[in-house]
């Protein structure tokens, strides 16, 4: 397998960035982290769009970029498919034009290929019509085969579900696994959504200011503390590995072992033994510090409380618990943590309303 | 319908018109990307120098490419004793004075072009394997493509009504450098034309509303093809 080495030191304005990390892999890696961390930075950076101040490139064993050594391969020469964030689609050529633009430049036309990649974009319909009036996500659909036409080694999409409703990011996203397996291209997916990561690759990168501050198989990587961070918006969540024990078909549900701990959540769709990734978002935990009864809650563990963070200008307390081995993190209001005299060590029931699978 | 004079200035108007817009293509192009693109002090110096025409009354241009085009001028000699060109009183003469008077109209408007069109979508091209150069040609241009046209129209327009340099430049001598406005300008000087002068008006007028009718349209199917939308 190729070895692919990332490493640089580049300073833009006070923001740094200092980057080093390995890929061997010809499998979905993601790149996270919060907005302004410096992710977008890499992609240029590996792309040659912006020069680093020092540092070494290596893709595929070969070099794009070595200060050392005063190696600096144009862009157009790096072969590197990447998409953008905005489908960056030439206005003034159709879709069938855009798509040939790279592949003009790389390769001899193979017919095969060319049709292989418009069946899996699913973009046969709409060939022939400018890429103005294409609505968002065939105009990124287009943006992923334009790219892939022009033979990369490996394929960058840099937030490219930006703008694009659920249903139709889900679509690309499945597009994407298909491509990585069916064209067995590696791909580096640049995102901040946990939900697109998880769904997507096999491995994870987290820059956090400009570096990497962690890495690894998803499954290794889930406890990292910040990863629960990274969600949209201001839900906070906690994320957790599970194995599937049990379905009950008459409450069409999933019985889930958490390090012990059972749980059940809807039907999964999925075997019995195999491994989930769920979720849990703070605000759907809920804190007692007895049994309740009569309670709609199936989901009632018996936990204890390990840490305690207190946010006095949203008047809410982060509470961290473990279940099993791991963590997950229940937000009640400051009123409720006065009312329960809640404190560290005190054995509580952690009431979970919902638990949502996202991986595997 | 036209008479052999009226004829003649209308066809040699539209000629010194072509030529000068058609020499002023390629150079307008290359200016204007330097200033849109360059923020050094040789594109400042040049983009004053590009404007100075629009600001100066023609007959000092005039004065100015006399001074430099006649056969003691820098310019003229050379040409003269090199190539054995002359350009004084010939519709060369007059296609330089309205060459010159136009070129601010004609790199402004691909300035805009070249401003507005968005270049991150040349960074696309680059990672698609195009390199600087097939990269201009084949989305840069085609993308400014309508500023380009509209530069083309305003510059036509202006050479169609250039006066004052050219008279100044080149005289008034029909067949040769009395282009519609020089015509009109020597009926009105003569007691008795002014029927003479009101058909001038006519024709002139007219030339100038087909002229621009046509790159309005030509400047919309220009936008159409890139946006969809012929505004």
């Amino acid at each position: 397998m190729y070895q692919n080495h990332i490493k640089f030191e580049l300073t833009q304005g006070n923001f740094k960035s200092n980057i080093d990390f390995n890929l061997s892999s010809d499998k979905i890696i993601a790149i996270t982290g919060l907005s302004g961390s410096g992710k977008s930075t890499i992609a240029k950076v590996i792309c040659g769009l912006i020069s680093p101040n020092k540092g070494l490139i290596k893709l595929n064993d070969k070099i794009l970029y070595c200060s050392n050594s005063r190696i600096n391969i144009s862009p157009n020469l790096r072969k590197i498919g990447m998409v953008f964030q905005e489908p960056r689609l030439f206005s003034h050529m159709t879709v069938i034009n855009n798509l040939l633009y790279g592949q003009r430049r790389n390769a001899k036309l193979n017919h095969k290929k060319l049709e292989k990649i418009i069946k899996i974009l699913g973009i046969k319909n709409i060939l022939k019509r400018k890429t103005y009036n294409l609505s968002g996500g065939e105009a990124q659909r287009v943006s992923i085969g334009r790219a892939l036409l022009s033979e990369p080694k490996i394929l960058i999409l840099d937030e490219p579900l930006t703008g694009l409703d659920t249903p139709r990011q889900n679509k690309i996203l499945s597009i994407i696994k298909d491509i990585n397996k069916k064209l067995k291209i590696p791909i580096l997916f640049i995102s901040h959504s946990l939900d697109e990561i998880i769904f997507i690759a096999e491995k994870i990168i987290i820059i956090e200011k400009g570096k990497v501050v962690a890495q690894g198989p998803i499954d290794e990587i889930i406890s990292y503390k910040k990863l629960s961070y990274f969600n949209k918006g201001n839900k906070k969540s906690s994320l957790i590995k599970g194995v599937i024990i049990e379905h009950d078909k008459e409450y069409l549900s999933s019985t889930i072992n958490i390090d012990g701990v059972l749980m059940t959540s809807k039907r999964i769709n999925d075997k019995i033994g195999s491994n989930q990734i769920l979720k849990i978002f703070s605000k759907d935990i809920s804190i007692a510090t007895e049994i309740p009864t009569n309670i709609s809650i199936n989901n009632i563990l018996e936990t204890k409380i390990k840490k305690i963070k207190i946010e006095k200008q949203k008047g809410s307390v982060d509470l961290t618990l473990s279940i099993g081995k791991q963590e997950i993190t229940s937000e009640v209001t400051f009123r409720s943590y006065k009312k329960l005299k809640l404190n560290i060590g005190l054995q509580v029931y952690a009431l979970i309303k919902a638990v949502s699978i996202v991986g595997k | 319908m036209l008479s052999a004079l009226e004829l003649e200035a209308l066809k040699l108007s539209a000629f010194i018109a072509i030529i000068a817009v058609s020499a002023s293509i390629i150079p307008g192009i290359i200016i204007a990307w330097i200033i849109s693109k360059k923020n050094g002090f040789i594109a400042s110096i040049l983009n004053i120098l590009v404007y100075l025409p629009l600001v100066l009354p023609p007959v000092v241009i005039g004065y100015v490419l006399l001074l430099l085009f006649s056969h003691n001028g820098v310019i003229g000699n050379f040409l003269y004793e090199n190539f054995n060109i002359s350009v004084n009183f010939s519709w060369k003469g007059a296609a330089i004075a309205a060459a010159v008077v136009s070129f601010p109209l004609l790199v402004r408007s691909i300035k805009l072009g070249f401003d507005t069109f968005d270049s991150k979508i040349e960074e696309a091209a680059y990672m698609n394997g195009a390199s600087k150069i097939d990269c201009f040609f084949s989305i840069t241009l085609p993308q400014v493509l309508p500023s380009i046209i509209t530069g083309l129209t305003l510059a036509f327009a202006r050479c169609l009504a250039e006066f004052g340099a050219t008279i100044t430049f080149v005289s008034n001598i029909p067949g040769e450098t009395q282009t519609l406005p020089l015509a009109l300008y020597t009926a009105t000087q003569i007691p008795g034309t002014e029927q003479a002068a009101l058909r001038l008006v006519i024709i002139s007028i007219a030339l100038a509303f087909i002229s621009v009718a046509i790159a309005e349209i030509l400047a919309k199917r220009a936008n159409k093809r890139i946006m969809g939308n012929p505004n």
